[in-house]
């Protein structure tokens, strides 16, 4: 009985694989079109959804074939979507990698095919093979943000309780931040103390529990740094709550700073709640990394990393470097 | 769908040409009789030829090779998970499980505790260590279920909380990477064209497909399934059945880990939960009836293709993961209801 | 006597855990504490009594939190296209009752067991939400998130809401016909329908009921945390169970009190974290503690379950 299945199952296969051995690119491309890869581990911050938006214009600006894959979070389904994209003969990749270390293999599938691969904004660990990463430098952009910060703290007088919310520890650009932030405190330990390091693994919800309980546990916090204006939504409802939500010149003001430069920040900024904001630029970064995959596919060599400076806006250079903001030109996103 | 039917149970009315001393022989057309059968099958072929104009690349090499390399862990856990819905249990620790074992396992190969001696560095042994981990996980849940008669859902679910939470606490977040080159080199490389993980996950396949029906220990997992009072009257050890059930389930889902992490070369301490969802939706798609007493292994390999199949072909569709996963829970809703109607269907049969 | 101290158990817990809290800490006994911790668990409590409500009629809701995360997602589109506040408000619980109505549906009519049914559920309303945002977070604007700091009559109206919500669910509970019914039908199904209990409707309304609780607790939450992110909800469900087992719900159906029990028990899982927080405890202990409060009410159901079956 179970041999009569067996029977069906093998046919079934036979038939199956008669179709098999089709090994051609399915898609008939138009002579100097490419297919590019954009696998993304989430869209879940205005930077990401920026970056996406950027990465289709310069794609479409050069009439390129585009493939989207969101993996929300999981680094098993990334590696997936990743490897699909490379059996569907894509001639690029962009990556935004859920962790440094697991899109290492990912990384060296792409290096298997010959298939050119770009790092976005975010790095890999070491031990991957030849790859470029296209990313801003994110510690000197937050030692230049924290020191904004800790200028205005200094008008107080008086040493002022910090806490931090820090991003995936898997994510290098939240360690970064985090050792830019300690560093700048270190230098300056009369007026900044640090009495609170929440983790928050980029999550919404941790995020706005860790710094509930934080005011909850320390009511004297008086200086915020986000690791990532994306969180600030539940830094505002927090501080909302305890009634600390105050303007600059207000005396009991909680000194603010973030990192991205979205257009939360900007609205923020604008109205006078943000002390300062660490920008990167989502238009070159999305830029060079096209340009990157392009020249890689035309047999160029590439810089391994291709950096951004970035730079940091506060409420001194608002008026003038606002435009070089993104978040100023992008609109309340839908 | 086929089902290995243990000495103990109704005939089953799908054989209707082995079983002697069946009083109605409706005839009907061989065909239709053939497939009702394998119904599990039909739907498989049915469903690969409607979807193949829209996605030809389905159909190439690299595609059906994308999907088999998917399956295999998938399968592992599938496995695992179809030893204890035989059992009339559930195991939804699946991801907790995966993590703390991947976590320890790659601890241990990579020396992170300064406390554990030097030999405990040695692959074969950290992974032996992490398989057992599993084990003795599992045997706890069937403990829990056997002896102090806790329902196996719940059980399962605050294990599943609590052995991640124990990962998170071990690791306070972090993954762990840098395992050692040679052995990933290892469990990456390939054999006639297949990954290891492949073969390992045949070679479980049939192991489990020769215990279900050859050994005692089988008919056993079928008969407390199907009625564990009379199985216990029959002189069946009904505890110890279900506990090593459970074990097995556990230690299925620590190799499914230790294949995640080989293939990741990272060991996380959290894993997304959806993995559940697939090694469930693949046992029952299989033909393993969710109240316990009938699976068939065979069919758990079937269901699990189904499963990858379907994923990658809606991913080649340009479909987003959310539309898999909506398609996924669409597609187990649609198994289980055809599980209840069989149920149903036997159970007034029987009455009759 | 025992069985009297068995029935008051949930109180006595907290109180322990309350003075123990206070013991190890000065900053737990404030007024200022007391009421964050109110306002904190309105949603937890909301949960716990749609499931307690649930549990009654001895099925199971596991979709919860994916049901809020649905809920909330349409809410956010809505608020986003349309920038009317009130016709989001207006469209969650709505959205409860429709999801609600296939849950009932697949249980009653399909025959499906509640769990598979609801666990199914669970993924096919997560993708059903991160399909209406792409993963994309969605920012409420400040007229939304201002009922998370309103007040009604001096009370924050998140605990306003909770009240309310629990009150109806208790009156549902134990002074109307349907009451007794899911009672019935909680500690033996053939033989409420024996009784003449129309036990698929009854089964389905419940489903109902726990939908608009999921879109209420939602509410709340969303208001609190002003954003719709992809994990919105996410592991809810464990913390509404164990919420309701700890409040007397019994997981076989049939006992159990939403008022004060699943109160006590969104309050009592509420201030194991606040207290954990305020005594400054590990975060990456969280979960173990979370997991282990989970284990501890399913044990404590168990041993209940076990010493004091009423049949």
């Amino acid at each position: 009985m179970s041999w009569r299945w067996m029977r069906y199952l093998l046919a079934s296969a036979m038939l199956f694989a008669a179709g098999c051995g089709n090994n051609k690119p399915a898609a008939q491309q138009i002579d100097g079109q490419l297919r590019i890869g954009i696998a993304f581990e989430t869209l879940q911050t205005e930077y990401w959804v920026a970056s996406l938006d950027n990465l289709r214009n310069e794609l479409n600006k050069r009439n390129a074939e585009i493939v989207e894959v969101v993996a929300d979070g999981d680094a098993n389904r990334q590696l997936e979507q990743v490897q699909s994209l490379i059996t569907r003969h894509v001639d690029g990749i962009v990556l935004v990698p859920k962790d440094s270390r697991t899109c290492v293999p990912m990384i060296r599938a792409a290096n298997k095919a010959n298939i050119p691969i770009v790092l976005y904004n975010r790095g890999a660990a070491t031990g991957a093979g030849p790859h470029v990463v296209v990313v801003a430098d994110n510690r000197s952009i937050t030692r230049a943000t924290v020191s904004k910060m800790v200028e205005v703290a200094r008008q107080r007088g008086r040493k002022l309780k910090a806490a931090i919310l820090i991003g995936d520890l898997g994510d290098i650009n939240a360690i970064e931040r985090r050792e830019g932030f300690d560093e700048i405190v270190a230098e300056n330990p009369d007026v900044v103390e640090v009495v609170a390091r929440i983790p928050t693994e980029w999550n919404q919800e941790k995020a706005f529990a860790g710094i509930t309980n934080a005011l909850q546990a320390n009511p004297e916090i008086e200086f915020i740094f986000c690791s990532s204006d994306f969180l600030f939504p539940s830094v505002i409802s927090a501080l909302k709550s305890a009634n600390r939500y105050l303007p600059v010149n207000d005396p009991n003001h909680v000194v603010l700073g973030g990192f991205d430069g979205d257009a939360t920040a900007y609205g923020m900024l604008k109205e006078g709640y943000l002390d300062a904001d660490g920008v990167q630029d989502v238009q070159f970064e999305c830029q060079q990394a096209v340009d990157a995959l392009y020249k890689m596919n035309r047999g160029e060599t590439v810089d391994a990393v291709l950096p951004d400076p970035g730079f940091v806006i506060h409420q001194g250079n608002l008026e003038t470097d606002a435009e070089r903001m993104w978040g100023s030109q992008v609109g309340s996103h839908k | 769908m086929v089902r290995t039917s243990s000495p103990l149970t109704a005939p089953s009315r799908h054989t209707s040409s082995h079983t002697p001393g069946q009083i109605e022989q409706r005839s009907e057309h061989p065909l239709l009789a053939a497939l009702r059968g394998r119904t599990g099958v039909f739907c498989i072929a049915l469903y690969l030829l409607c979807i193949y104009p829209f996605c030809p690349e389905l159909a190439s090499t690299g595609q059906v090779l994308a999907v088999v390399h998917n399956a295999a862990p998938l399968l592992v856990l599938a496995l695992g998970q179809t030893f204890v819905l035989l059992l009339g249990g559930i195991d939804l620790s699946v991801s907790g499980v995966i993590a703390l074992v991947s976590i320890i396992s790659a601890s241990f190969i990579t020396r992170q505790w300064a406390w554990a001696p030097a030999w405990t560095a040695e692959p074969s042994l950290s992974i032996a260590a992490g398989l057992l981990l599993g084990a003795v996980i599992g045997a706890v849940h069937g403990f829990a279920v056997s002896v102090l008669s806790l329902p196996a859902f719940l059980v399962t679910m605050s294990s599943m909380m609590i052995l991640g939470g124990a990962a998170v606490w071990i690791t306070h977040g972090e993954r762990i990477g840098d395992l050692p080159i040679p052995l990933l080199d290892a469990a990456q490389r390939h054999y006639f064209g297949l990954d290891i993980s492949v073969w390992i996950a045949i070679s479980l396949a049939l192991v489990a497909l020769i215990v279900l029906r050859r050994t005692l220990w089988g008919q056993w997992l079928f008969a407390v399934g199907q009625n564990a009072r009379a199985a216990y009257l029959a002189g069946c050890p009904v505890t110890w059945v279900l506990i090593s059930g459970f074990a097995w389930c556990g230690a299925c889902s620590a190799l499914a880990a230790l294949l995640y992490t080989a293939r990741m070369e990272t060991a996380s301490p959290t894993f997304p939960g959806e993995i559940l969802l697939d090694a469930i939706g693949a046992a029952v798609i299989g033909g393993t009836s969710l109240s316990g007493g009938a699976a068939s292994a065979l069919g758990v390999v079937g269901g699990t293709l189904a499963i990858s199949l379907m994923a990658q072909s809606l991913t080649l569709l340009n479909l987003a993961h959310w539309h898999v996963l909506m398609a996924k829970g669409s597609v187990i809703l649609l198994a289980a209801f055809f599980d209840a109607r069989r149920r149903a269907a036997s159970a007034a049969e029987l009455r009759s | 006597m025992t069985r009297k101290l068995v029935a008051q158990l949930p109180f006595i817990v907290l109180l322990v855990v309350a003075f123990t809290f206070s013991l190890l800490t000065p900053k737990f006994a404030t007024t200022a504490n007391a009421a964050n911790l109110l306002t904190q668990a309105s949603s937890a409590a909301v949960l716990a009594g749609g499931m307690s409500f649930v549990l009654l009629a001895s099925c199971i809701d596991l979709s919860v939190g994916s049901q809020m995360f649905f809920a909330a997602a349409v809410a956010g589109k809505l608020l986003l296209a349309y920038e009317s506040v009130p016709l989001a408000i207006v469209a969650m619980p709505l959205v409860g009752v429709c999801c609600g109505a296939v849950h009932g549906l697949l249980v009653t009519w399909a025959g499906l067991a509640p769990f598979i049914a609801t666990m199914a559920s669970l993924f096919v309303l997560r993708g059903a939400g991160l399909w209406l945002t792409e993963t994309r977070a969605m920012n409420l604007p400040a007229e939304f998130t201002g009922y998370a700091d309103a007040t009604v009559a001096g009370f924050p109206l998140p605990i306003v809401i909770a009240c309310v919500t629990l009150l109806a669910l208790t009156y549902l509970h134990r002074r109307t016909a349907f009451g007794r019914q899911i009672v019935a039908i909680g500690h033996d199904r053939e033989e409420a329908y024996k009784a003449g209990i129309n036990c698929s409707r009854t089964i389905w309304q419940v489903y109902l009921v726990s939908g608009v609780c999921c879109a209420i607790a939602g509410f709340i939450s969303l208001t609190q945390l002003g954003t719709v992110s992809p994990s919105f909800g996410r592991d809810r469900e464990f913390n509404a169970i164990a919420a309701a087992v700890l409040g007397g719900t019994s997981l076989s159906g049939g006992t159990g009190s939403i008022l004060p029990g699943a109160a006590i028990g969104a309050i009592l899982v509420t201030m194991v974290f606040n207290g954990l927080n305020l005594i400054d405890a590990n975060p990456y202990t969280y979960p173990l503690i979370t997991g282990t409060v989970i284990l501890f009410a399913i044990l404590c159901d168990a041993v209940r379950h076990r010493h004091f079956a009423t049949r």
